[in-house]
């Protein structure tokens, strides 16, 4: 047993007095600490008294013993942690928060939050999670005793995603040590010392030019507004936050994914989930909100007339595609399945084709030259075709897709597919089998992959494709004892099916362009 | 192509831009503006023209969404896509008597050539200018050269009043200054409270509003306001206003249309940014 308050909380040997206060829901201010990561004892704001130690100890650092009497709340405690904070708002653009009008000007003044240069709360894209906020409320913090000191450091921002003003750091550390203890990659350090402390990175060179990975844990564990995702500046109160799969390689890294107006607009680690173990990616964390929210996306079904692709319904193009199927020997249709599909997806590719009894199922760009070996006539094909000019013996393309990637312009019927964001499935990982959820709507007319399958199937008089939720597949899949499996899509790759990520993200262009020389890209 | 004669941060995100044309250099009237665009893909971004020498002009420029980032990350030598000015009505002027001003943000300097006017007409000059901290003050030596009297409110009180702009003048009035005439730019929230403040003295006020601008001559209907409840075009009915009688509530959502294009902009905008992409490869170091 120990004591916090006066009230008796169970002893757990090997933790802080911070993780036992937050266990018994004890309210401990904190900066620098950080759940994921080491403690580092530089903030000072989680001091607390131990009884029968001279002075204050940090709780974020102090681990408990047994019997240990402790107090988190005095007024000399509160005096203590208003003069420690207030020294840390004296050198931080905080105006804001001291001005009587804060209310009201939040509340007017919207939509001016974005610039790269942070002056104040009312312009600074950390606004709505800021942690100094969080802590300036609890203390009920209005006016501050200390001169401002502004750092007129440079903006950093001649990287690609992200934009760095070190005028607003704390010096908490957590950059540092989320990229030096999860990342292994070190690239953050405090560059001087003393009072010109600063964290940057050595030699204070651009991070394209170092190792960075631009992974942006860094950004996502900063409690300020210093560190920030350039394409995700403030929207204020997101309308919705989804956890999902990201599918753009085997790993299978978990987001948290911020949906205002229906669309993707900010991305962070998923925090119910052990992300900092398994690490994220620039694609993930930076490019999928950019990818996807592209306007060149497909968005309505496409059909060849008189040498031009035309607009339709899905009834006419699923139609199309039922009187390709028709008017071809099964052995002269190939399929070729993305290994983006989701599980269910790529499931009823397989099952509609042994219906159709067309074996010849391409998985992969090396199986694209069965074409010409096979006398394919007819491809449906869910990631593009490139070198389409080699291929001499087909005579239509199907094209499923959500860019217009290669091939496009010579199809015959055109699906717009859904991305893996806009519907909900299984996809199998490194980590095993996990879930995709719908974060936002698919545009316009586009439709999940199976959906579009069940449609084809539906037009050939096919029974078995009536499903209205994934789970009904899954379902039908476990039955069947048939499992995903994991899809061979390496952490680097640079492809969303066949769609070039650089082509739609052009952050990403400039990432690997500046660095194809290097054996790894990030 | 417009270049860019002179360019610099006088205070964290407040750029002088010194541009050269020389119709507009030459025709410029207190309180117009020109429209200016960094490259032929960008937004057309209205901004006040503060003073011209020679064959160039002055302002000063905030960045706020992708089309300011672009011009604020200019440099001298480069050039602008396109500059077309001086836009708008110039601003009333006449000999009003003892005539107060407000500036804050862009306004600080928007509100110099008013000062200057205004004084060269014989009218006493009281210019009050807020800042959220002491180090966003600018242009204060200027200011202090074509007013009477000059005061300073900041958000955190590093100097002059611990207010803003309307707090300075609440106390002026309520220590016995008598205005006869009042003008004041700013961020729609402060032409609004300022307005507010001077309505019950019966003070004339005049605000320069910032709607948002497509063509800036009168075509799109894009910066309506309801003044009086009339519709008029800031373009070229303002951007001049009575403060006493906007319609504030339609002006600020007006403003707001279009937060989620202003956001995703961000997403694709280096494509369409020879500025920014310089920056990005590393170029501007
Ligand atoms: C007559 C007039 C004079 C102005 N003078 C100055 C000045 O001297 N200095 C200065 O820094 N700014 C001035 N502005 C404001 C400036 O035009 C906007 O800050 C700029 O257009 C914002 O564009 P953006 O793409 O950077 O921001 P965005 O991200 O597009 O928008 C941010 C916010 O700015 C406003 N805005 C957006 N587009 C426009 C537009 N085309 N016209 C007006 N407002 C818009 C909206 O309220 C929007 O929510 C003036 C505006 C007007 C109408
Ligand atoms: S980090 Fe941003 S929101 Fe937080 S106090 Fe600083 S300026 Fe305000
Ligand atoms: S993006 Fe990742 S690798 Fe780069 S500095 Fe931040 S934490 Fe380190
Ligand atoms: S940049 Fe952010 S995370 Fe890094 S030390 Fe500064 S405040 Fe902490
Ligand atoms: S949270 Fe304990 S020292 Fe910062
Ligand atoms: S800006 Fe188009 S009418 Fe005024």
């Amino acid at each position: 047993m120990l004591v916090i308050n006066g009230n008796q909380v169970p002893y757990e040997e090997g933790k802080t007095i911070l993780e036992i206060a937050r266990e018994n829901d004890i309210y401990i201010p904190t900066l620098c600490a950080h759940e994921r990561l080491p403690s580092f004892g530089a903030c000072r704001m989680c001091m607390v008294k131990v009884h029968g130690n001279k002075g204050f100890m940090n709780a974020c650092t102090t681990k408990v013993k047994d019997g240990m009497v402790v107090t988190t709340e005095s007024l000399e405690i509160k005096r203590l942690r208003r003069s420690i904070f207030e020294l840390i708002l004296s050198e931080h653009p905080s105006s804001c928060m001291m001005c009587a009008q804060a209310e009201h000007c939040d509340k007017f003044n919207s939509g001016i939050m974005k610039a790269g240069v942070i002056t104040g709360c009312n312009t600074c894209p950390n606004k709505e999670t800021c942690e100094l906020r969080k802590i300036s409320d609890a203390l009920n913090f209005k006016t501050i005793r200390f001169p401002m000191f502004y750092k007129h450091l440079p903006i950093e921002r001649n990287d690609p995603f992200f934009d760095r003003d070190y005028n607003l750091c704390i010096h908490c550390g957590r950059c540092v040590r989320v990229c030096q203890d999860v990342e292994g990659a070190s690239i953050l350090v405090f560059t001087h010392r003393g009072h010109d402390t600063k964290v940057g990175t050595s030699f204070e060179k651009p991070h394209i030019e170092t190792d960075c990975k631009f992974c942006g844990q860094c950004v996502d564990v900063c409690p300020t507004g210093a560190l920030s995702a350039r394409n995700q500046k403030w929207y204020e109160t997101p309308d919705e936050q989804v956890s999902t799969t990201c599918l753009l390689c085997d790993k299978g890294c978990r987001f948290q994914i911020d949906v205002k107006w229906g669309r993707m607009v900010g991305m962070r680690p998923d925090p119910e989930y052990k992300t900092l173990e398994t690490g994220i990616c620039v694609k993930g964390r930076f490019c999928l909100p950019v990818l996807l929210n592209n306007m060149d996306r497909l968005r309505f079904p496409r059909i060849r007339r008189n040498f031009k692709l035309y607009p339709t319904n899905w009834d006419e193009a699923a139609a199309k595609v039922a009187e390709i199927f028709e008017n071809y020997p099964p052995s002269k249709i190939a399929l070729y399945i993305s290994p983006f599909l989701i599980d269910e997806a790529d499931y009823l590719f397989t099952k509609i084709a042994s219906d159709l009894e067309i074996t010849n199922i391409f998985r992969s760009k090396e199986d694209l030259t069965n074409i010409n070996k096979k006398g394919i006539k007819v491809l449906y094909t869910t990631e593009g075709l490139p070198n389409l000019d080699k291929y001499k013996s087909l005579e239509k393309i199907i094209l499923q897709e959500v860019f217009s990637a290669d091939g496009h312009d010579f199809a015959d019927v055109i699906l717009p597919a859904a991305a893996f964001t806009e519907e909900t499935g299984t996809i199998t990982t490194n980590h095993g089998i996990m879930t995709v959820e719908k974060v936002v709507k698919a545009p316009d007319l586009a439709l999940e992959d199976w959906k579009i399958v069940a449609k084809i199937a539906q037009e050939l008089d096919l029974s078995g494709f009536k499903f209205i939720e994934t789970s009904e597949i899954q379902g039908e899949m476990k039955r069947l004892g048939i499992k995903g499996k994991t899809r061979g899509v390496e952490e680097h790759y640079l492809k969303y099916r066949g769609t070039a990520i650089a082509d739609k993200v052009p952050d990403f262009k400039i990432l690997i362009e500046a660095r194809k020389e290097r054996d790894k890209l990030w | 192509m417009y270049e860019i004669v002179e360019k610099y941060e006088e205070v964290p995100n407040v750029h002088r831009l010194v541009v050269r044309e020389p119709n507009i250099a030459a025709k410029a009237q207190p309180g117009q503006f020109a429209i200016l665009m960094a490259d032929e893909q960008s937004e057309r971004v209205p901004i006040s023209i503060v003073d011209t020498k020679d064959d160039t002009f002055t302002m000063f420029i905030l960045e706020l969404g992708i089309s300011s980032a672009k011009i604020v990350n200019m440099k001298e030598g480069d050039t602008l896509e396109a500059v077309t000015g001086p836009l708008g009505m110039p601003a009333d002027l006449g000999k009003y008597g003892r005539v107060v001003l407000g500036g804050g943000c862009y306004g600080i300097g928007a509100i110099y050539p008013l000062a200057r006017a205004l004084k060269e007409l014989g009218n006493e000059v009281v210019t009050i200018i807020e800042a959220r901290s002491d180090y966003l003050l600018y242009f204060q030596e200027e200011l202090k050269a074509v007013s009477d009297e000059f005061f300073v409110a900041t958000s955190d009180g590093t100097e002059g009043t611990n207010g803003h702009v309307q707090d300075v003048l609440v106390k002026l009035i309520r220590d016995g200054e008598r205005f006869d005439h009042a003008k004041f730019i700013g961020c729609t929230y402060m032409m609004m409270n300022c307005s507010h403040i001077t309505s019950p003295y019966r003070i004339p006020t005049k605000v320069a509003l910032n709607t948002i601008m497509l063509d800036g001559t009168g075509m799109c209907g894009c910066c309506r306001v309801s003044v009086e409840g009339e519709t008029k075009f800031a373009c070229v009915d303002g951007p001049e206003f009575d403060g006493h009688h906007v319609d504030w509530d339609e002006l600020m959502k007006r403003k707001s249309s279009y937060l989620m294009e202003e956001m995703l902009a961000y997403q694709t905008a280096p494509h369409t940014c020879k500025a920014l992409e310089k920056a990005y490869s590393g170029d501007s170091k």
